[in-house]
C-alpha cells in the first residue's frame, strides 16, 4: 500500500484509558522539533490534567473554529504568550558556581505574577476528596478536515498535505497570527524571532520513511493509534467507524478534528457513608458529554459493557484490539524502525 | 513628491534623523483603511468586521534618490498605546494598477518595501492583495527607524528601478491595533517628481 | 542603522530544515544506567557530528508469550530527553576544588593531577591515622558506578554503608514473611492478574514503561483496585479507589483476611503447604511446639503440624509439600513435651483467627482505617476467586511499622492462594542476575578457565552446606552462606547513622517509636549487641567519602543539616564524582567530572521486571575532561601508589586484620594490567565483554553471547536467574516463551522458604516479637515521629527525575511548574490562609523547609505530600523535605538470633523511616 496516494486522511487515535500522563510524547516531541532557544516555550504535543484549563490556559473559551455545521467562521482569540507560559530561563549558573553559600536557589527567572507553564495544574482535577476526579489528556494539532487555520491564513502558507496534515509553508508564513485566532483548538505558537507561526508537523519527515510520528512510536502507554481513515484494514478505523468508541474534542467546533479520543472510564465514588457508589463513575458524565459530545455516553457504556463481558470470560474484539498485542499494530503503515534509516549521507 | 537627488553617503541617509532629511520637502499622505470586503479570507472579513483598523490616516512623506537607490523618509504619529504582540510597521509600495488600495492583486502585484519595528532587517515582499504576499529575493531593501514622543521616523531605502510609473505608495500597521497583513493603511500612489 | 543586506528568503525549502533536524551520521545502543529501576529500557542513540543529538526507544523487544502484550516501546519523558543533561547546565566538565567554605559555591578548576594528588593524600592519611575503614562510601545502586567504586573501595580495604541502609528500598515485611524480601514477575505477568490491588505504589508515575500491562490487564478482564489516601495519579484507570486511612494498611489486609476465613473461601491446602499456618502452637508460652521441647533434644527450629490420623508430624524441613495429606488447620490438640508433661497446642490458624476476629471484623476495621464494610467484603470475596496481584512499590517499607503492613499484604495473597502463578504475587525489587560482572570482580585471572574455578569452587561450598543439611536447598544455601561471609565493614548498617551522625538521640524520643513497648529503643539494641545479634562496627571517626553515583545529602533521611553538624566536620575530605552537579557536589570539597551514560560502555540495572541484559554503548567521547569512573579510580590508586613511595607506606591492615599492599592494587584492580588499554587507562569495553562471557559460563546468558552480539541485538533475555542472592530468591525458572513469576519452585516443587520456619512465615515467635505482640500480623498505629503535629507528610517518587537527576534538565523543567512544591487539600490550605502557588514554612520538631504549594483536592485532608526526588539546590537555603523526616528506625530491625532474621547484607537490618512523619506548615511571605 503506497502511503504517496493523494488526499488521504491521516488520523490519531489516543486512548485516554491508557494515557498516564507522562509526558514522554510532548518531550519525544520537544527534543525532535522545537529545541531552539525561539521555540522554547513551544509544545506542539502537550498533555494535561482535565479537568483543568489546558494548553494554554483556558483555550476552550478563546474561540475560532465553525459553527457545528463546519460553515460560519466563529472569531477567536489569539492566545498570548502568557497563556501558553513556560519557556523559563533559570539560574543554574548562580547557584552552582555564583558563590551564593545557599542563598540562591535553582528556579525559574520569570515574575510570579500570573505565572503559568504547559502543565502547570498538573493532578489538580477536581472535585472533593474522596470524590475528586482526573485524568490526562494528549493535544496535538487535530490535522482537521475543515481547517479553520488554513481558511483564515491570507498568505496561503497553510495546506492540507496528501496525507491530510495540516502543514505551513514556513517560507511563505508571513507572521499574520491569523491562525492562531481560527484555530478552536489553540494549538499553534508563535515564534517571535522567527516572525512565523509553527505547530506539529504531523512528524512528516518520519512519514516521509514510514516511520511513525514521534508522539505515536515513543508513547511508552501505547495509547496513541495512527493511520489512514480510507484504509480498511487501519485500527484507527475500525476504532473509530467500526467500534465507534473514538471520538473527537470539541466536535461542535466544526473543523472536522482528526485526532480521536477513546473516552475514560472512571472508579466509582464513594457515597456519604464512604461504601462505594457502583452506579455511577467518578467522572461527571456531564463533564465528558463537554468535550466529546452526547455520543459519549453510548461510548462509555459500550467500553464498559465490553469490558464486563471480558470479565464474564465472555471475548471482545474491542478490547482485544485496545489491548495491542503487538507494538506495531498501533503505528498504522508507517512501522520502519528509525535506526533501519541512513539519513545523512 | 519632490525627489532631489543627493551625494550624501548612504549612512547618513539612513538615518532617519539626520541634517539631509530636515533639508529636503516633505508632504503630508493621507492614508486610508484597506478595505474589508477585500481582506483575502471570510475569516478576517467576519472577525474584523466590528474591529476597525487602518486608523494611521497620514503620515509625512519626504524621498531623496542616491545614484540607484531611493530612500523614502516616514514620519507618522503612533497610537502610543502599548503593544507586545505585533509590530508596528510600514511599507514603501512600488508597482502600478488600481489595486493599490488592497494592496495589489493576483493580476497587479505590488512591491512592499517593508519595514517593522521587531526585525532587525527590512523585507522585500510582492504583494497580491491584502495579506498575500511572498518574500522576493530580487529586491535589496534596507531601513532604519527611530522613535521620539510617539512619533516613528523611519527610512526605507530600495532600488529605483523598482519604482514604476514613476510613483511610489505608502501603508502603515499600527501594531497596538493589532494591525498586520491586509489589516493595514494605504495611501494612493504618490507621483515623484524625480530631478 | 540597519546594515543593508540582500533580504532574500531564510529558506530554500522549509521542509528541508525539519528534514534536516531529523539526521544523524552514527546510531548506537543506550539505555540509562542509573539507579532508574526497573529501568533497563532499550534506547537508539542517535548521534550527529559526534554530539548526541537525541535518543528513541528501540522498540525492539520480542514477543515473549503468545497472548500476551509485547514490552515495546518501554521509555519515558526522562529517558527522551536524556541528552538534554549531557549538554545541560548541571554538566560537569573539568575537576573542581573548592575554595572558600564548604558550601559556599566557590570553585576553582583545577587538573586531574591537582585534584587526585590532595585526594588520595588524604586517603593516605586516614589509612595511616586510622586505618582504610575510615575511608567511606553510602550504599547506592547506581548501574553504571557501583561496580568500579565497589571494585575500587574493596582494592583498598574501605568501608560502605548498606545500601539498604542508605535508601531504604528493603521490604522488610516481605524479608520476615518469607525469608527474602525480592519477589519480582516480569512486568508482562501483570496481563495474566484477574485482580490488580495497587497498593503503596503509584506506578503511573513510577512505572511508566510498564503501565500499560495494568491497562491492558484491565481490558483483558482484570479488575483494578487503587488503594492509597489521596486519589493518587494511579486511580485513573482503575476500577475501584479504596481512600484509606494512612498508615492503617495492616488493618485494611487483615480485614480482607477475616471475611476470607470466616466465609470459608480460602485455599487451605495451599496454606497447609505454603505457610506455617499449620504448625502448631503452644498455648502455655504462645511459642511453636519445637523438637527441642517433644524429644529434649533435635533441632530447636524443628516445628510440627497435627496429622488428624495420626497426631503430631514433623514439618519438612526441606519439603513443603503434603501430597494431599489434611494437616489441621484448626482444633485444639494435646502434645506430649520431653518430661512427660502435657501441653495445650493450637494451628498457629487457630491464633490468627482469634487476632482477626477479635480486633478486624470489616466492621471493626472501619473505625481504623475508614473502609466501608461492604467494600471489605467485596474485595476480599474478589481475591479469593480471582489470580490477585499486589503491586507493592518501595513505600509501605518506609513506615515505621511498614512491616507489619506488608505481613498483612503477604497474608491476603497465603489465605488466597495467590503466589506461584502467573499473574499473582507480590513484588519488591531484585537485580543481580549478570553474574558474570561479579565473577570478574574475584577472578585471578582473565579468561574462561579462571571463571570456571571460581564457579566450580561456588558450586562446592553450596554442595558442602547442604552436605551438612539435607534439607537446605541451594538458595537456602546461598542465603545462609551470604550472611556468614559478610564482615560488617564491607556493608554497614544503621550503626553509621547511630555513631556518627547523631541519629541515636532521635530514636530514642519518647512518642517518635512504638511507645507500647515495655522497653526502651537502647535497651533493645543493647541487648542485641550483648547477645552478639551483631558485630560492633568501628567507632573511628570518617576521614573520606567518597561520594559515587549517589547523593547523600539529597536523599538521607533526617536531612542535609543534620550531616552538615555531625559528620561532615569530622571529614577530612569529601570527593564526589559525577556527571552533574549534585547536591551533594555542592558541599564537596572537590567534584570530579564522571562520563555520562552515553559517554561510557554500560548496562542498565538488570531485572526480572524485563529479564533482559541492556547493553548502553559509548556513543560519544565523554564531554570536557570528564572520565569513566573506572578510570578515575584507577588514576586514584596509582596516585596512592605513588605518594605511599614518597612517604615510605607500602603495606598496611584492614580493620579486619588484612593486609594490602599499595604495589599490588593496581594489578588488583586490572587484573593484572588485563584491563587496560596500551596508554594505561582503564578498558572498560573489555571488561564489559569478559562479564558476558563470564554470565554465559554462570549459565544466566545464552550461549554465543559476546559485547559483539550484544551490539548487534542490543539487548540479551536471561536464561536463568543464577545463584546471587537476589537471582536465586526468586526460586523460579526462566522460560523461554513464558512471563517470569516467582516462587514457582515453592509451589510446584515444594522448595522450602528461607526462613526460620521453612514456610513463609505469619508466627514469628521470636521473643521481641512476642514481647511487642507483633507474632502475627497486626496493625499498629503509626508513631507521632517528627512531634505532636496535626499533619502527615507522605512522599512517594514523582513524574518528573530519577531521583533528582533530571531535575535541572530544561526539558523536564518545562513539564512542569519548575520548581518543588508539597501538594495540600484546599481546606488546610484555606484554613492557613494559603493560595495555589503560595509560599509556605514546613515544620515539626526535626527540622523545616520553605516550599511552594500546591492545592488539589485529591490531598486526603490532614495530608501533605512531598513527592520525592527534587534536588535540595532547588529549595530555599538549598534545605529540601528531608530536612524534616526524622530517620527513625524501628527496633525489630535490630532483632537477631533467628533464622532468617540474622543480619544479612542489603536485606535483615534496621532501615530508616519516613513517612507520614508528624508537620505542620504556615504561609510565609514571598522573599
Amino acid at each position: 500500500m503506497s502511503k504517496q496516494n493523494k488526499n488521504r486522511q491521516m488520523a490519531w487515535v489516543i486512548d485516554l484509558n491508557k494515557c498516564i500522563g507522562c509526558q514522554t510524547c510532548s518531550v519525544a516531541c520537544k527534543v525532535l522539533w522545537t529545541r531552539d532557544d525561539s521555540e522554547k516555550a513551544q509544545w506542539w504535543c502537550s498533555v494535561n490534567t482535565q479537568p483543568g484549563e489546558g494548553t494554554p490556559r483556558g483555550w476552550e473559551n478563546m474561540g475560532g473554529g465553525y459553527d457545528a455545521e463546519g460553515k460560519t467562521s466563529q472569531i477567536g482569540q489569539q492566545p498570548t504568550p502568557a497563556d501558553f507560559g513556560g519557556g523559563f530561563e533559570f539560574n543554574h549558573e548562580e547557584v552552582f558556581y555564583g558563590g551564593s553559600a545557599g542563598k540562591v536557589h535553582l528556579e525559574p527567572q520569570a515574575p510570579r505574577e500570573g505565572r503559568w507553564a504547559m502543565n502547570w495544574d498538573e493532578d489538580q482535577g477536581a472535585g472533593e476528596w474522596p470524590n475528586s476526579y482526573y485524568f490526562y489528556m494528549p493535544r496535538l494539532c487535530n490535522h482537521c478536515s475543515n481547517p479553520a487555520c488554513v481558511e483564515a491564513c491570507p498568505t496561503k502558507a497553510m495546506y492540507k498535505s496528501e496525507d491530510g496534515l495540516v502543514l505551513r509553508d514556513e517560507s511563505v508564513c508571513s507572521g499574520g497570527r491569523f491562525c492562531m485566532e481560527a484555530c478552536p483548538y489553540k494549538k499553534i505558537y508563535f515564534n517571535y524571532e522567527k516572525h512565523i507561526a509553527q505547530h506539529c508537523i504531523g512528524c512528516f519527515p518520519r512519514i516521509e520513511k514510514n516511520v511513525a510520528p514521534a508522539c505515536v512510536r515513543q508513547c511508552p502507554g501505547r495509547a496513541v493509534f495512527i493511520g489512514y481513515l480510507d484504509d480498511e484494514d487501519s485500527v484507527v478505523r475500525k476504532l473509530i467507524m467500526d467500534h465507534k468508541v473514538a471520538l473527537p474534542l470539541h466536535g461542535e467546533f466544526g473543523t472536522a478534528p482528526n485526532v480521536y479520543y477513546v473516552p475514560p472510564l472512571s472508579p466509582h465514588p464513594l457515597k456519604e457513608d464512604m461504601s462505594i457508589d457502583t452506579e455511577n463513575p467518578r467522572i461527571p458524565p456531564e463533564y465528558l458529554e463537554g468535550l466529546f459530545g452526547e455520543e459519549v455516553h453510548g461510548v462509555l457504556k459500550t467500553l464498559q459493557g465490553e469490558m464486563d463481558k471480558v470479565r464474564e470470560g465472555g471475548s471482545s474484539d474491542l478490547m482485544k484490539t485496545l489491548i495491542v498485542y503487538k507494538w506495531h499494530e498501533l503505528l498504522g503503515p508507517f512501522t520502519a524502525d528509525p535506526a533501519d534509516i541512513i539519513v545523512k549521507g | 513628491m519632490k525627489v532631489e537627488t543627493t551625494q550624501s553617503p548612504a549612512e547618513d541617509l539612513m538615518d532617519p534623523s539626520s541634517a539631509v532629511w530636515s533639508d529636503l520637502t516633505s508632504e503630508t499622505v493621507s492614508l486610508s483603511p484597506v478595505p474589508l470586503e477585500a481582506q483575502p479570507n471570510e475569516y478576517i472579513r467576519v472577525s474584523r468586521a466590528a474591529k476597525p483598523y487602518g486608523a494611521t490616516g497620514e503620515a509625512v512623506a519626504s524621498a531623496v534618490k542616491n545614484g540607484e537607490q531611493l530612500f523614502v523618509r516616514l514620519e507618522w504619529q503612533d497610537d502610543a498605546s502599548p503593544n507586545t504582540e505585533f509590530a508596528d510597521a510600514a511599507a514603501i509600495l512600488t508597482g502600478k494598477g488600481d489595486e493599490i488600495q488592497t494592496l495589489g492583486s493576483e493580476d497587479a502585484p505590488v512591491g512592499f518595501w517593508y519595514w517593522a519595528s521587531d526585525r532587525e532587517q527590512s523585507l522585500s515582499l510582492i504583494s497580491r492583495g491584502p495579506g498575500v504576499v511572498r518574500n522576493n529575493a530580487d529586491v535589496v531593501t534596507s531601513a532604519s527607524a527611530s522613535l521620539d514622543g510617539g512619533r516613528w521616523a523611519v527610512v526605507l531605502a530600495g532600488p529605483s528601478s523598482e519604482v514604476t510609473d514613476n510613483q511610489i505608495g505608502v501603508a502603515i500597521w499600527n501594531g497596538s491595533n493589532d494591525e498586520r497583513a491586509g489589516l493595514a493603511a494605504v495611501s494612493g500612489w504618490l507621483p515623484l517628481d524625480t530631478e | 542603522m540597519a546594515a543593508v543586506m540582500k533580504s532574500e528568503p531564510v529558506y530554500t525549502s522549509w521542509k528541508d530544515i525539519y528534514r534536516d533536524k531529523w539526521q544523524w551520521d552514527e546510531v548506537y545502543w543506550g539505555s540509562h544506567c542509573v539507579d532508574c529501576y526497573p529501568g533497563c529500557c532499550p534506547m537508539r542513540v542517535y548521534v550527529r557530528d559526534g554530539i548526541v543529538w537525541r535518543e528513541e526507544q528501540s522498540g525492539s523487544f520480542d514477543t515473549i508469550e503468545e497472548g500476551v502484550p509485547d514490552f515495546n516501546p518501554m521509555g519515558c519523558q526522562k529517558g527522551a530527553c536524556w541528552s538534554q543533561s549531557l549538554y545541560g547546565p548541571d554538566r560537569l566538565l573539568y575537576p573542581l576544588k573548592r575554595v572558600g567554605e564548604r558550601g559556599e559555591g566557590k570553585w576553582n578548576r583545577v587538573t586531574w593531577d591537582e585534584a587526585l594528588t590532595d585526594i588520595a593524600g588524604s586517603m593516605l592519611d586516614a589509612i595511616q591515622e586510622y586505618g582504610p575503614h575510615t575511608i567511606i562510601r553510602e550504599g547506592t545502586p547506581e548501574y553504571s558506578t557501583v561496580m568500579s567504586t565497589v571494585k575500587f573501595m574493596a582494592t583498598i580495604g574501605a568501608q560502605g554503608i548498606d545500601m539498604n541502609g542508605s535508601i531504604n528500598d528493603f521490604s522488610i515485611g516481605l524479608y520476615e514473611t518469607f525469608g527474602k524480601f525480592s519477589p519480582v514477575s516480569s512486568a508482562d505477568d501483570w496481563f495474566h492478574s484477574e485482580l490488580i490491588l495497587i497498593w503503596h505504589m503509584n506506578p503511573v508515575f513510577t512505572r511508566i514503561p510498564f503501565y500499560h500491562f495494568i491497562a491492558e490487564a484491565r481490558y483483558n478482564g482484570a479488575e483494578v483496585v487503587n488503594i492509597s489516601p489521596d486519589i493518587n495519579p494511579s486511580h485513573t484507570h482503575a476500577d475501584y479507589q479504596v481512600a484509606i486511612n494512612g498508615a492503617t494498611d495492616a488493618a485494611f489486609g487483615l480485614a480482607i483476611v477475616q471475611v476470607i476465613l470466616e466465609e470459608k473461601i480460602a485455599d487451605w491446602d495451599f496454606m497447609r503447604e505454603q505457610t506455617d499456618l499449620g504448625y502448631l502452637v503452644r498455648s502455655d508460652n504462645g511459642k511453636y511446639l519445637r523438637e527441642t521441647d517433644v524429644t529434649g533434644e533435635g533441632r530447636e527450629d524443628q516445628m510440627y503440624q497435627w496429622d488428624p490420623d495420626s497426631g503430631l508430624k514433623k514439618a519438612d524441613r526441606g519439603d513443603c509439600r503434603l501430597h494431599g495429606l489434611q494437616i489441621a488447620l484448626q482444633g485444639t490438640f494435646e502434645a506430649t513435651l520431653a518430661d512427660g508433661s502435657k501441653v495445650e497446642v493450637r494451628p498457629a490458624l487457630e491464633l490468627l483467627r482469634d487476632h482477626i476476629n477479635a480486633n478486624y471484623t470489616p466492621e471493626l476495621q472501619q473505625a481504623i482505617t475508614g473502609v466501608h464494610p461492604d467494600t471489605i467484603r467485596m474485595l476480599a470475596r474478589k481475591v479469593a476467586a480471582k489470580r490477585t496481584n499486589i503491586m507493592l512499590g518501595y513505600n509501605a517499607c518506609k513506615f515505621y511499622h511498614g512491616d507489619l503492613i506488608e505481613r498483612a499484604m503477604c497474608l491476603v495473597l497465603a489465605v488466597s492462594g495467590n503466589w506461584g502463578k502467573q499473574g499473582t504475587g507480590i513484588r519488591s525489587w531484585a537485580s543481580g542476575m549478570h553474574e558474570g560482572e561479579e565473577i570478574v570482580m574475584a577472578k585471578q585471572a582473565p579468561g574462561a578457565q579462571a571463571a570456571e574455578a571460581i564457579i566450580a569452587a561456588r558450586e562446592a561450598q553450596f554442595e558442602a552446606y547442604k552436605a551438612k543439611d539435607p534439607t537446605a536447598t541451594t538458595e537456602i544455601a546461598i542465603r545462609d552462606i551470604t550472611r556468614l561471609d559478610n564482615p560488617p565493614v564491607a556493608s554497614i548498617p544503621a550503626f553509621f547513622w547511630r555513631d556518627h551522625c547523631g541519629y541515636g538521640e532521635r530514636w530514642n524520643t519518647p512518642g517518635w517509636g512504638d511507645d507500647s513497648l515495655p522497653r526502651s529503643f537502647d535497651d533493645y539494641m543493647n541487648e542485641a549487641m550483648s547477645k552478639g545479634w551483631w558485630k560492633e562496627p568501628p567507632k573511628d571517626p570518617p576521614q573520606v567519602l567518597i561520594e559515587c553515583g549517589g547523593n547523600m545529602l539529597r536523599r538521607t533521611r533526617g536531612g542535609k543539616t543534620a550531616l552538615l553538624n555531625t559528620l561532615w566536620p569530622k571529614l577530612k575530605k569529601i570527593v564526589t564524582i559525577d556527571f552533574r552537579i549534585s547536591q551533594t557536589a555542592l558541599y564537596a570539597d572537590y567534584v570530579l567530572p564522571a562520563a555520562q551514560h552515553y559517554e561510557k560502555i554500560g548496562f542498565s540495572i538488570p531485572t526480572p521486571h524485563v529479564l533482559n541484559l541492556n547493553l548502553s554503548d559509548q556513543a560519544t567521547q565523554p564531554a570536557g575532561e570528564a572520565r569513566d569512573e573506572w578510570d578515575i579510580y584507577l588514576a586514584l590508586l596509582k596516585k596512592m601508589q605513588e605518594l605511599g613511595k614518597e612517604r615510605g607506606l607500602t603495606t598496611y591492615e584492614s580493620y579486619e586484620g588484612d593486609t594490602y599492599n599499595l604495589e599490588e592494587m593496581v594489578n588488583k584492580y586490572t587484573l593484572n594490567g588485563y584491563f587496560q588499554d596500551e596508554e594505561g587507562n582503564f578498558d572498560n569495553e573489555k571488561l564489559k565483554d569478559e562479564g558476558i562471557r563470564d554470565s554465559v559460563l554462570c549459565g544466566v546468558l545464552p550461549f554465543g553471547t559476546t559485547l559483539e552480539t550484544l551490539r548487534e541485538e542490543g539487548h540479551v533475555r536471561f536464561i536463568d536467574m543464577g545463584v546471587s542472592p537476589m537471582g536465586s530468591a526468586q526460586a523460579s525458572p526462566i522460560e523461554k516463551d513464558k512471563t517470569f513469576v516467582p516462587f514457582r519452585n515453592h509451589t510446584e516443587q515444594g522448595h522450602p522458604f528461607p526462613t526460620y520456619a521453612r514456610r513463609a512465615q505469619f508466627y514469628i515467635d521470636h521473643e521481641w516479637f512476642l514481647e511487642a505482640n507483633e507474632q502475627l500480623p497486626t496493625y499498629k498505629p503509626n508513631p507521632r515521629a517528627g512531634g505532636n503535629y496535626p499533619l502527615g507528610m507522605t512522599s512517594g517518587h514523582n513524574r518528573w527525575s530519577i531521583h533528582a537527576m533530571n531535575q535541572a534538565n530544561e526539558v523536564i523543567l518545562g513539564t512542569h511548574r519548575g520548581e518543588p512544591n508539597i501538594m495540600v487539600n484546599p481546606d488546610d490550605a484555606s484554613d492557613r490562609g494559603v493560595e495555589d502557588d503560595g509560599l509556605v514554612r514546613v515544620y515539626n520538631d526535626v527540622g523545616e523547609f520553605i516550599v511552594r504549594v500546591k492545592i488539589a483536592p485529591n490531598v486526603k485532608p490532614g495530608q501533605v505530600i512531598s513527592y520525592n526526588g527534587w534536588a535540595g539546590f532547588q529549595y530555599t537555603g538549598w534545605s529540601g523535605a528531608n530536612e524534616a523526616e526524622p530517620g527513625m528506625v524501628k527496633w525489630i530491625g535490630f532483632a537477631g538470633g533467628y533464622g532468617h532474621l540474622n543480619h544479612m547484607p542489603n536485606e535483615w537490618q534496621p532501615i530508616p523511616v519516613s513517612r507520614w512523619t508528624r508537620c505542620e506548615f504556615e504561609k510565609v511571605e514571598n522573599a
